[in-house]
């Protein structure tokens, strides 16, 4: 199944401003403008079955270093 | 690296292919750290070139399925998965490439330590131009999913992150004793 990512705010800043033309609340507005901008895709992912089991899959793995992070720390440890 | 002050916003900062992190730190970074949505932590550069040189912002996020039938959502862990969001990440274009994993390595870190007093399973982010995707992979992150989806989500695990750094600890205080 496709992977879904549901915009946990998805109301851009188009929309925002329609909401004030209809008398939308000032601080209902200022949780929405900060809420928003956070993150452009939202703060939650919502996967399908079979991606959040594969997903689960990766958080059951042993514990393993990562090669590409490794290196990164590695190559700042020999710059200090 | 620090967190954003007040005054940050309005530094000079060139992205020509982040807009909407320019936008981010320009409007809306000040706000979401009142309102404690976000955390943005900046990176300012040497005497002699631009002030600000990167800076990216952290928050809280979870992963989730909406559609798990229900003796198969009994048979997985959780249902839901704590984890810290890289929600924006740029640096100016006047600097070195490489700051960008500077930046991410930043990030992780002070992840991997908020994670050690709340639950958090890892870390993920939304690649937002698929040149990204590999930049991102290239370190570590690891893509969920087939789909194309127009921003895949990439994730790290912390128990990986966690046995990255402790691995580097040991090469370092290896490193410092044979030198000794």
């Amino acid at each position: 199944m496709a992977t879904a990512i549901q915009f946990a705010y998805p109301m851009p800043n188009r929309q925002l401003t329609n909401a004030g033309r209809a008398g939308g609340s000032a601080s209902y507005m200022r949780l929405v403008a900060t809420t928003v901008e956070c993150a452009p895709n939202g703060c939650e992912v919502v996967l399908g079955s079979s991606d959040y089991a594969e997903f689960q899959q990766l958080l059951q793995e042993p514990p393993q270093v990562i090669p590409g992070l490794a290196a990164l720390l590695r190559q700042r440890r020999q710059h200090r | 690296m620090r967190l954003l002050e007040k005054g940050d916003e309005d530094l000079p900062f060139v992205c020509s292919r982040g807009a909407a992190q320019v936008e981010y730190l320009r409007v809306h970074a000040a706000a979401a750290h009142a309102a404690d949505m976000s955390r943005t932590y900046v990176l300012l550069g040497p005497p002699g070139g631009p002030e600000l040189i990167g800076f990216y912002a952290i928050c809280m996020g979870r992963i989730t399925s909406t559609d798990l039938p229900e003796n198969k959502g009994k048979k997985l862990t959780q249902t839901a998965a704590p984890a810290a969001l890289l929600a924006q990440l740029a640096r100016d274009d006047r600097t070195d490439k490489g700051l960008g994993a500077t930046l991410v390595l930043d990030a992780l870190e002070r992840i991997a330590g908020l994670a050690d007093q709340i639950g958090c399973c890892g870390t993920f982010l939304h690649a937002q131009v698929p040149r990204l995707v590999d930049f991102y992979q290239d370190i570590g992150f690891r893509r969920i999913g087939k789909s194309d989806a127009a921003h895949p989500l990439l994730w790290m695990s912390m128990k990986d992150i966690r046995a990255t750094f402790a691995q580097e600890a040991l090469d370092a205080a290896s490193e410092d004793l044979s030198t000794a």
